[in-house]
């Protein structure tokens, strides 16, 4: 797994170089998004051929969903509570409405 | 939306493949080929992180303090995700697990699959996609009745990608700009955030 971090800090000094142009961000960009599918086409045959995870797959889907809603609203409130004490942030928003 | 559509289809299309072939498929080589896939989408995510990082470093405006806000995100999505342990026979480290996605379904889920099981690899995959469809719902929401600044939390570590243009739409050009760093930080933090909670042992 140690290679997965590794292309990534490889990637970010790649990145931060000046050998990458703009007009090959934007190919990047595609290249990054077939990769995914590939990936998501992988994982999906993972899940698929394991009997058990298949007829599980509605009490997954149920975790799923109950964990995603909990962490979305604590990251709200978190932030909620945030701005609520830092005043650069609504100093931010302020600055934004003067202009 | 027609995105999400895609990313449903193309696991969708994957389990159907897998359930239909399951001897063909040899578990072995189908972890190889998603360990170097996840390396070669890593490189690319990277060289992103790398060039935009170049392009921030003109905008002065941002003080450092703009790091609390991901902090913020990331420490109230754990926060929430742990809370989940009580109702589900799941430990504390598998939800947290979960929750560390930042709604970055396509790492997290290959991630524990990899480094734990498929069955919370799904979890991670299922949550992750709902948080980011939570987040094209709720974004518009607490912009305009909480605050622009609160309507980038739902996003986690999407706020750099597929939420920015939503974002940008509902507020304006700086709330963007915090939602595009918060999104950067998110997503370099998450493929060391999940090995590390895999490592912890507790719960």
């Amino acid at each position: 797994m140690e290679i997965v971090i590794i292309s990534l800090l490889a990637g970010c000094l790649l990145g931060a170089s000046n050998m990458i142009t703009e007009r090959w961000i934007g190919h990047l960009d595609k290249i990054v998004m077939i990769i995914v599918f590939i990936l998501l086409i992988a994982v999906g045959i993972g899940i698929g051929s394991n009997q058990e995870l298949i007829t599980n797959l509605t009490i997954l889907g149920w975790k799923a969903l109950v964990i995603a809603a909990l962490s979305t609203v604590g990251s709200i409130f978190a932030l909620w509570f945030l701005v609520s004490k830092a005043n650069f942030l609504q100093n931010h928003v302020t600055k934004e409405k003067q202009l | 939306m027609k995105m999400i559509g895609c990313i449903v289809a193309a696991v969708l299309a994957g389990i159907s493949l897998g359930w239909l072939l399951p001897s063909v498929i040899n578990s072995q080589v189908l972890d190889n080929v998603i360990t170097y896939v996840l390396a070669a989408m890593l490189f690319g995510v990277g060289i992103s992180i790398g060039h935009n990082r170049r392009e921030l470093v003109k905008i002065k405006a941002v003080g450092w303090r703009i790091l609390l806000v991901p902090l913020a995100i990331a420490a109230g999505s754990l926060l929430g995700a742990s809370i989940a342990s009580l109702f589900f026979n799941m430990s504390l480290k598998e939800v947290l697990v979960v929750g560390a996605g930042f709604g970055w379904y396509s790492l997290s889920s290959v991630l524990i699959t990899q480094l734990y099981n498929a069955e919370l690899g799904a979890i991670a995959f299922l949550a992750n996609v709902f948080r980011e469809l939570m987040a094209f719902v709720l974004i518009p929401f607490l912009a305009i009745h909480v605050g622009k600044v609160v309507a980038i939390a739902p996003g986690g570590a999407t706020t750099m990608d597929s939420t920015l243009p939503i974002i940008a739409k509902m507020t304006d050009t700086s709330t963007a700009m915090i939602a595009f760093v918060s999104g950067l930080i998110l997503t370099t933090l998450v493929p060391f955030l999940i090995p590390l909670l895999l490592t912890i042992h507790y719960g």
